[in-house]
């Protein structure tokens, strides 16, 4: 596997403000990343410099590009959806089509066509006579139909409604991932890309609180169904939260070693959305 | 630069912008009607003289193809620029402002920028195509809509002379200077759109930076600096400036009259340093573009 984003010790801070505190990370090819983090946490303006959005410090590099420089070039390789609703509204959707056909080299028109054919969207619509729901499967469609090998997703889901939401990462698995292919996405809607995921990486005050597989986050952590009379030693093993439960006492471990845990009560995996509280929190009860 | 590429992006300006077409052929359309709308007045004028007036309409028309020759090709070559050309031109002032204003501002508003900025196309080439779009392509089909209305009011006069007992040809046709006049009407829309790519380019800039209310900002800074020289230098050169480079636009029109076409102004020192400003604001422009950080 190569690395497709490197970044050492980058750095972005808005007037006296620090929105990314020299991070290092790295992208693997082949990976589906999801990159979490409260509101102004730096999610945001990591992924803007990856795009060559916005001017950083430090190293960056996207495919061997810096994206302060080539954005241009970059974007025959990389694409991104980085908010629901931003195709113009003045455009008609076979405007759109024959748009990203003039300009992007590795557009299939036919395959962005045979996907809109599945969905309501007529060609002659104007952009701003479709739904929300309705834009976000044409921007979907376009981007499938572009062979690129890394997706940035921000918020792709953002206020739509269930149906579209859980067809959008359905649509996103079947027809654009490959082994090949490298998906990064940020959301607040964690429980519907848990299973997606291959890798996890918690953003916090500009500062990257964790960033592992999630093969490795299920071995690491743990989470143990307390029975009453065991509280009192589960808590010398320093869970890194806690939580009650219909009386009783849930338990989230890093690294306690599962057979540890099992003496404890009952374990489980814990959601990501469990964790990634506990990590936000960062209290050690 | 990549061809298919720059098309398409000028294709897109094209789709936006209907008023590129629209602004002309709705001037052209008020027009063609104002003239219907005044021949019949005129004719109905000469039904009321009656024919014991006294006035004589075949001594009328023999009187004006016998008239100095020359008199009567300027003068209807002043009626084509006068009465075809100079709304049009009007109208195509307005379009050029709006758009550049617009054209670097809409998409950062409705954050439609994040779309483009997706596409594999750099800033330098986006903005080029609203610079060729506004430059080129503006122009260029305005003077098509004035080609045809001219086309058009000629036929409607030739039915005039027609329904009067007079030869057209003699009296319009011959005189018309066709084809000189739709050269003046490319030659002349062309310069004036260059003589505006000074304030196009001030516009260009105000559209990439403001973040709000940029058309007070393009408005209000100008007249701001003003009138700052003026309370501190007791001078306004700013303005003397501006208006001076504005009146360039009187060398066009005077050309296209008197010499038969608009490039007079060409010589002029001040139309080559507006050109320079005009790209020093798009230079701004396009960095601006590149590097501004409130596309989210």
């Amino acid at each position: 596997m190569s690395a497709v984003v490197t970044a050492k010790g980058l750095r972005k801070s808005y007037g006296g403000f620090d929105a990314l505190k020299s991070v290092d990370f790295t992208i693997e090819r082949g990976r589906i990343v999801g990159l979490i983090g409260p509101n102004g946490a730096g999610k945001t303006t990591a992924l803007k410099s990856l795009l060559g959005l916005t001017t950083f410090d430090g190293h960056l590099d996207v495919f061997g590009l810096d994206p302060r420089q080539d954005r241009h070039l970059l974007m025959q390789r990389v694409c991104f959806i980085a908010d629901v609703a931003v195709i113009p509204r003045w455009m008609k959707v076979s405007q759109s089509l024959e748009f990203v056909e003039g300009v992007h080299p590795k557009f299939d028109r036919v395959k962005a066509e045979r996907f809109l054919q599945k969905t309501k969207i007529n060609l002659n619509s104007k952009v701003g006579h479709l739904s929300k729901g309705m834009v976000t499967q044409l921007h979907l469609a376009l981007i499938l139909a572009i062979d690129v090998e890394l997706l940035v997703l921000d918020e792709p889901t953002q206020g739509l409604d269930i149906l579209y939401r859980k067809e959008f990462y359905q649509e996103l698995l079947g027809e654009f991932f490959d082994d090949n292919k490298t998906i990064v996405v940020t959301t607040h809607q964690v429980e519907e890309v848990e299973n997606l995921l291959t890798d996890l990486m918690f953003i916090k005050d500009g500062n990257i609180v964790l960033d592992s597989t999630m093969d490795e986050v299920g071995e690491r952590f743990v989470e143990v169904m307390v029975s009453g009379d065991q509280v009192d030693v589960a808590r010398q093993h320093k869970p890194i939260a806690e939580r009650e439960v219909f009386g009783r006492k849930v338990f989230l471990f890093d690294g306690i070693g599962s057979e540890t845990a099992e003496s404890l009560g009952d374990t489980h995996r814990p959601s990501v959305s469990d964790l990634f509280v506990a990590k936000m929190k960062g209290v050690s009860a | 630069m990549n061809i298919t590429v720059f098309k398409t992006l000028l294709l897109r300006e094209y789709w936006e912008n209907k008023s590129f077409v629209r602004a002309p052929l709705i001037i052209s359309a008020v027009l063609i009607f104002s003239m219907i709308v005044g021949m019949f007045t005129a004719q109905s004028m000469i039904f009321s003289l009656g024919d014991d007036s006294g006035f004589q309409f075949d001594a009328g028309f023999e009187a004006l193809s016998e008239a100095n020759s020359y008199e009567l090709t300027k003068g209807l070559q002043a009626l084509q620029f006068g009465v075809f050309l100079s709304p049009l031109i009007v109208g195509m002032v307005f379009v050029l402002f709006f758009y550049a204003l617009g054209s670097l501002y809409n998409d950062r508003r409705d954050r439609s920028i994040l779309f483009w900025k997706s596409m594999p196309v750099s800033d330098l080439q986006t903005v080029m195509s609203k610079v060729f779009s506004a430059l080129i392509i503006v122009p260029v089909l305005t003077a098509i809509v004035a080609v045809a209305t001219q086309i058009v009011g000629l036929i409607l006069m030739t039915l005039m002379i027609w329904f009067n007992g007079g030869s057209a040809w003699d009296l319009l046709w011959s005189h018309s200077s066709f084809f000189s006049v739709i050269f003046n009407y490319f030659a002349s829309l062309f310069m004036l759109a260059l003589i505006m790519a000074p304030i196009l380019g001030w516009l260009w800039l105000v559209s990439a930076y403001a973040k709000r209310a940029a058309f007070l900002i393009a408005l209000f800074i100008p007249l701001g600096l003003m009138l700052v020289e003026g309370m501190i230098f007791h001078s306004g050169n700013l303005a003397k400036l501006i208006g001076d480079h504005i009146s360039k636009t009187e060398i066009i029109m005077e050309g296209v009259v008197m010499h038969g076409h608009p490039f007079a102004v060409l010589s002029e020192g001040g139309f080559w340093g507006g050109l320079l400003i005009s790209a020093a604001f798009i230079a701004g422009a396009i960095y601006i573009r590149r590097f501004r950080d409130d596309s989210y």
